[in-house]
C-alpha cells in the first residue's frame, strides 16, 4: 500500500471540504462501474443523535446516541471500523474478520452466516454492522430485539465501499476520518487511472476463484472483479462466465496471458500442478500469480489497494 | 398386563420430568455465562437488562421452538411408521423437505430474505407453501394412481422429492450468492427464533397433533394389514386424507421455521416403542414428549458445545441418530424390529 | 330379498381394472352365492379360479363391478366399514405384522368395531376375547409376542380374533394351507364346534379336497371365475366333477373310519 506524499498533502487540504456524507454515485446493477464519485460540495455537518438513516438495503437504522460499543458481523465492516479509527469501540467480530491484526483481540460472535445471537446480545452493542451474507432470520431477530443494525452490500463494488465508509463514519461520529479515508481512496484510484492511460497492450487475465473437479469458477462480466481487471489495465478472459460458472474448455480455448489465483484459500500451488491446467500457456510461461482476494471481495477501505495490486501484476512495466 | 401399564406410566412421568428439567437447564445455559445466579440477581435486585434479554428473548423462544418442533416431528414420525407399516418411515419421506427447501431457495434467490410478511420472514412463508404444495401434489398423484396401495403415495413422494431437489440444485448453480444461504437454511437452525414465531407454531402443531391422536387405534389395527384392517371396521381409504393433511400441517410449519432437522421423527418412536410397546395410544403421546426432550437437548448442545459457533441442530440429531440407526439395523439380524 | 338367508350375492362380476395397474383381466363372471346360518361352506377350485377374489368381494375388500351383496337383506354396498365388520369376520391367507404386538393385543383388535374411538375395552370385550382364545387353545400365549409363534399357533390366534369379533359370518381364505396335519384337524374341530355352539356360518377356501369333502356342509366349485358346481359335497365332489374341474383322475375309496369316502388322486389327464 504505497501512497505518494503529494496525495497526502492534497488529501489534508481537501478534508475540510469533504465532510458530510459523500453521495455515492448511482450504482445501478450490482458491480456496475462507478468511476465518478460526486464531488464534495457541502460544508461538514456535525453529527447529531439520535440519528436515523437507511442502510444499503433501504432499512431504517436508528442510533440513539454516539455508539460506544460496536459489533461487526462482517469482515468488511470490521475493516471499516478500524480504518475510521474506531477500533477501540469494537466489542465483537466474526471468526472471519482477519484484518487488521488487532481484530484478533476482539472476542468472536461466531460465523458470518450464522452468528450467535446470545453472544451478540451479551456484548451489549449500541450498533451492529452486518453484510447480506448473514442469515436473514438472524438479522430479523436482532432488529426485533431493538438493536440498530446497518447492513452493507458487498456486491456494489467501489460505490458500495464509499457508501459504507461514509455511512459508518456518520454513525460512529467519525466523519472526518471517513472523509480522509474516502479522499485517499479516490486519489489512489485517480492515480492508478492516470498510470493506466499509458497502457499500450491489454493482456487477457483469468481470475481463478475455483477450479478442478468442482468446476471452474471465475467472475464474469458485470461483477466487480471484472470491472477491477479492466480498471487495472487488463481484459477479463473469463468475461463470458454466467453466475461465476466457466468451463475448462473455454479456459483452454481463450489462452489467457496472465492467470491470477485467489490467496484465500491459496489456489496457486495446486493450480500449476493440476492435470490439464499445467499445460496452459500462462502456466508454462510462469505468468501465474497469487492475489489477495480479500481486498477485492470486501467492499471496504482496501478495495482500491486491491485494484492497485491487480494493476501491478497485470501492467508491471507501468509501475517501474 | 399390569406390569406393562406400570412401565408406561413410569416412562410418561420420567419423560415429562426430564423435559421440564431440560427446558429449565436450556434457559440457564448458553453461549455466554449468563446463568442461575444472574437470573436470581435479576429477580431480586433488578440487575443487568441484557440478562433478561438473553434468558427471555433469546433463549426462551429457542427452547419453546425446539420443544414444539421436536414434539411435532416425533409424533408425525410415529404416525407415519404405523400408517405406512414401515419402521423406517420418517416425516420427510414424502418429499416435504425438498418442497420446503424449494420454497426457501426461491425466496433466497429472489432476494426476498429480508422482507417480512406479517412479521414472518419470506423464507419461512415460502418454505411453508413449498412443503404444503408438495404434499398436495403427492396426494393428488397418488390418488389418481394405484389407489389402494400406500406404495403409490411413497413412490409419488420420492419422485416429487427428486424433482424439487433438482430445482434446488439448479438454483444453487445459477445464483452464486445464494448457495451458502440455501445450504445453511437446509441444515436447520433455531438461531432466529422469536415469540412471534412460537405463537404461530404452537397452535398449528397442537391442532395437528391432537387430530392425529384420534387415529391411534386405527393405526394399531392397520398393523395387521389393510385388508384385515378394513374387515375390522377401519375406513382405510378415508383415513388417507385426514392423516396426511394433519401430518403435513405439522411438518410444514416446523420445517418452515427450523429448516430440515432429521432423525428426530425416525428414532424417537423406535426408542419409545422399545419400552412402551407398539400401541399407538401410548406411543404417540410418549413420542411427542420424547421428541420435545431430544430437541431441547440437541439445540442446547448446538449453541453451547462450540460457542460462539453454532452447530446446525440437524448435525447434532444426525450425529446421535446415525449410530443408533446402524445399531437398529444390526439388531434386526437377530429378529429385532425389522422384518 | 329373502331374510332367512345370512348372505346373498348375485351377479358378481369382477375384473382388475386400471386402478389396479393391470389389464382388464376378468376374474369373476356372474357368480351367485347364498349362505345360510350355521353351516360350513367350502370353496374349492384350481389356482387362479377366483376363490380369493370371491372372498374379498364378499368381504367388500374389492368392489365388484356389478352385482349385489346383501346381509340379512341389507345391501352391504352402503354400509360403513364398521357395520360390515359387525357382520363379517375375515382371515387372510397370511398375516405379517411389522411391530411387536402381543397375542392379546391382536385378539382384542377383533373388537375394534365394537369399541368407540376413545373408549377402553369393556368387560364384555375382555370376556369375548378370553372365550375365543380358550376355544382356540391360545389363551396361554396371551402375553407372547405374536411374531415369536409358530405358523400354526399364529393361525389359531387369528382365528381367535375372528371369533372374538362376534360376527355371524367368518370368511377364511386358505386357513389350512400353512398348517401341519395335526393343526389342520385341530383347526377344523374348532370351527365345527364354533358352528355347533354359536350357529355362525363359516366360508373357507380350501385346497385339500379331502378336508373339504369330509367337513363341509356345502361346497362351491369355482373354475375360471365361474361357479361350475355347488351343493352338498357328496353330490358335488364326484370323480367326473374333479376330472372336469381339476383335470385329474381320482379314485374315491370307502373310508373304514369316517362316514365319507377318501379321495385319492391317480394321475393328471
Amino acid at each position: 500500500m504505497k501512497k505518494m506524499i503529494a496525495f497526502v498533502i492534497v488529501g489534508m487540504m481537501c478534508i475540510g471540504l469533504f465532510a458530510g456524507c459523500a453521495t455515492p454515485a448511482p450504482s445501478g446493477t450490482a458491480g456496475a462501474p462507478t468511476t465518478a464519485p460526486s464531488a464534495p460540495t457541502t460544508a461538514p455537518v456535525k453529527v447529531t443523535y439520535p440519528l436515523s438513516m437507511k442502510d444499503a438495503f433501504d432499512k431504517n437504522v436508528d442510533v440513539k446516541a454516539e455508539p460506544a460499543r460496536v459489533v461487526s458481523l462482517a469482515p468488511t465492516t470490521t475493516e471499516i471500523v478500524f480504518a475510521l479509527g474506531a477500533g477501540a469501540k469494537l466489542v465483537g467480530r466474526t471468526d472471519y474478520c482477519d484484518f487488521p491484526a488487532e481484530a484478533a483481540k476482539v472476542p468472536s460472535v461466531g460465523e458470518v452466516v450464522n452468528p450467535n445471537v446470545e453472544t451478540i446480545v451479551s456484548m451489549k452493542p449500541d450498533v451492529i454492522f452486518a453484510s447480506s451474507m448473514t442469515k436473514a432470520d438472524i438479522i430479523t431477530k436482532l432488529r426485533q430485539l431493538k438493536f440498530a443494525v446497518y447492513m452493507e452490500d458487498d456486491l456494489k463494488g467501489i460505490a458500495g465501499a464509499y457508501q459504507s465508509i461514509a455511512d459508518l463514519g456518520q454513525i460512529l461520529n467519525k466523519q472526518e476520518a471517513a472523509g480522509g479515508v474516502l479522499l485517499s481512496m479516490k486519489n489512489h484510484l485517480l492515480y492508478i487511472k492516470g498510470k493506466m492511460q499509458k497502457v499500450k497492450a491489454r493482456p487477457s487475465v483469468y481470475y481463478v476463484v475455483g477450479f478442478g473437479q468442482y468446476g471452474d469458477w471465475t467472475p464474469g462480466k458485470g461483477t466487480f472483479i471484472d470491472e477491477a481487471i479492466n480498471l487495472a489495465g487488463g481484459t477479463n478472459s473469463g468475461a463470458s462466465a454466467v453466475e461465476w460458472k466457466f468451463s475448462l474448455e473455454q479456459l483452454i480455448k481463450n489462452k489467457p496471458d496472465i492467470i491470477l489465483c485467489q490467496k484465500n484459500p491459496d489456489l496457486k500451488g495446486d493450480f500449476v500442478k493440476a492435470e490439464k491446467y499445467k499445460d496452459l500457456p500462462a502456466v508454462k510461461a510462469g505468468k501465474v500469480y497469487s492475489i489477495d482476494n480479500n481486498k477485492l471481495d470486501r467492499a471496504g477501505p482496501r478495495i482500491i489497494d486491491g485494484i492497485d495490486e491487480l494493476s501491478r501484476l497485470i501492467q508491471p512495466t507501468l509501475w517501474n | 398386563m399390569n406390569k406393562h401399564k406400570v412401565r408406561v406410566r413410569v416412562l410418561f412421568f420420567t419423560l415429562a420430568a426430564a423435559l421440564l428439567v431440560a427446558m429449565v437447564a436450556a434457559l440457564l445455559f448458553g453461549s455466554t455465562k449468563t446463568g442461575l445466579q444472574d437470573l436470581l440477581n435479576l429477580l431480586t435486585t433488578g440487575g443487568d437488562s441484557s440478562v433478561a434479554t438473553i434468558i427471555f428473548d433469546v433463549r426462551l423462544p429457542r427452547v419453546l421452538m425446539a420443544a414444539i418442533t421436536g414434539m411435532g416431528l416425533a409424533l408425525v414420525g410415529a404416525v407415519y411408521q404405523g400408517f405406512f407399516r414401515n419402521p423406517m418411515a420418517d416425516p420427510f419421506m414424502l418429499g416435504m423437505s425438498s418442497g420446503a427447501a424449494f420454497g426457501a431457495s426461491v425466496a433466497i434467490v429472489l432476494g426476498l430474505e429480508s422482507a417480512l410478511f406479517f412479521g414472518m420472514g419470506f423464507v419461512s412463508v415460502f418454505a411453508f407453501v413449498g412443503a404444503v404444495l408438495t404434499s398436495v401434489a403427492v396426494y393428488l398423484v397418488a390418488n389418481s394412481g394405484y389407489r389402494r396401495q400406500k406404495v403409490t403415495i411413497l413412490l409419488a413422494g420420492i419422485a416429487i422429492s427428486f424433482f424439487l431437489s433438482a430445482f434446488v440444485s439448479l438454483f444453487m448453480v445459477f445464483s452464486h450468492g445464494g448457495v451458502q444461504k440455501i445450504v445453511f437454511w437446509t441444515m436447520g437452525g433455531l438461531g432466529g427464533a422469536s415469540m412471534d414465531q412460537v405463537i404461530v407454531l404452537f397452535p398449528a402443531v397442537l391442532i395437528g397433533s391432537v387430530g392425529l391422536l384420534f387415529f391411534s387405534r386405527d393405526l394399531n389395527v392397520l398393523a395387521l394389514g389393510e385388508d384385515t384392517a378394513r374387515s375390522l371396521g377401519v375406513e382405510v381409504e378415508r383415513m388417507n386424507l385426514p392423516v396426511l393433511a394433519l401430518s403435513s400441517l405439522v411438518i410444514a410449519v416446523c420445517v418452515s421455521f427450523t429448516g430440515v432437522i432429521g432423525f428426530v421423527g425416525l428414532i424417537i418412536p423406535h426408542m419409545i416403542r422399545l419400552i412402551s410397546g407398539p400401541d399407538h395410544r401410548t406411543l404417540l403421546p410418549l413420542s411427542a414428549l420424547g421428541g420435545a426432550l431430544f430437541m431441547v437437548i440437541a439445540d442446547l448442545l448446538a449453541r453451547t458445545v462450540a460457542a460462539p459457533a453454532e452447530i446446525p441442530v440437524g448435525a447434532i440429531t444426525a450425529l446421535v441418530g446415525s449410530p443408533y440407526f446402524i445399531w437398529l439395523l444390526l439388531r434386526s439380524g437377530k429378529g429385532g424390529v425389522l422384518k | 330379498m329373502n331374510e332367512t338367508y345370512l348372505l346373498t350375492a348375485s351377479g358378481l362380476n369382477f375384473s382388475y381394472g386400471k386402478e389396479f395397474g393391470g389389464a382388464n383381466a376378468k376374474i369373476l363372471t356372474d357368480v351367485n352365492v347364498v349362505l345360510k346360518k350355521g353351516f360350513l361352506y367350502s370353496v374349492i377350485g384350481p389356482n387362479g379360479s377366483g376363490k380369493t377374489t370371491l372372498i374379498k368381494c364378499l368381504n367388500r375388500s374389492h368392489s365388484a363391478q356389478s352385482g349385489e351383496i346383501h346381509i340379512f337383506g341389507e345391501p352391504i354396498a352402503k354400509m360403513s366399514a364398521s357395520q360390515v365388520a359387525r357382520h363379517i369376520a375375515y382371515m387372510p391367507q397370511r398375516t405379517v405384522i411389522d411391530f411387536d404386538f402381543s397375542v392379546w393385543d391382536i385378539v382384542l383388535m377383533g373388537r375394534h368395531s365394537e369399541i368407540s374411538r376413545f373408549a377402553r375395552e369393556t368387560q364384555q370385550d375382555i370376556q369375548a376375547c378370553r372365550e375365543a382364545m380358550e376355544l382356540c387353545g391360545v389363551w396361554e400365549f396371551r402375553e407372547r409376542n405374536f411374531n415369536t409363534l409358530s405358523g400354526g399357533e399364529m393361525q389359531k390366534v387369528i382365528l381367535a380374533r375372528c371369533i372374538a369379533q362376534d360376527t355371524d359370518l367368518l370368511l377364511l381364505d386358505e386357513p389350512l394351507t400353512y398348517l401341519d396335519i395335526r393343526n389342520q384337524l385341530e383347526f377344523l374341530d374348532i370351527i365345527t364346534e364354533l358352528i355347533r355352539v354359536k350357529k355362525v356360518t363359516v366360508v373357507a377356501v380350501v385346497h385339500d379336497i379331502n378336508l373339504a369333502y369330509q367337513y363341509s356342509d356345502y361346497v362351491y366349485v369355482l373354475g375360471h371365475g365361474e361357479v361350475i358346481a355347488e351343493g352338498p359335497p357328496v353330490e358335488v365332489i364326484t370323480e367326473a366333477a374333479l376330472e372336469q374341474c381339476f383335470g385329474i383322475r381320482v379314485n374315491m375309496l370307502e373310508n373304514p373310519l369316517g362316514k365319507r369316502k377318501v379321495i385319492v388322486p391317480v394321475e393328471k389327464i
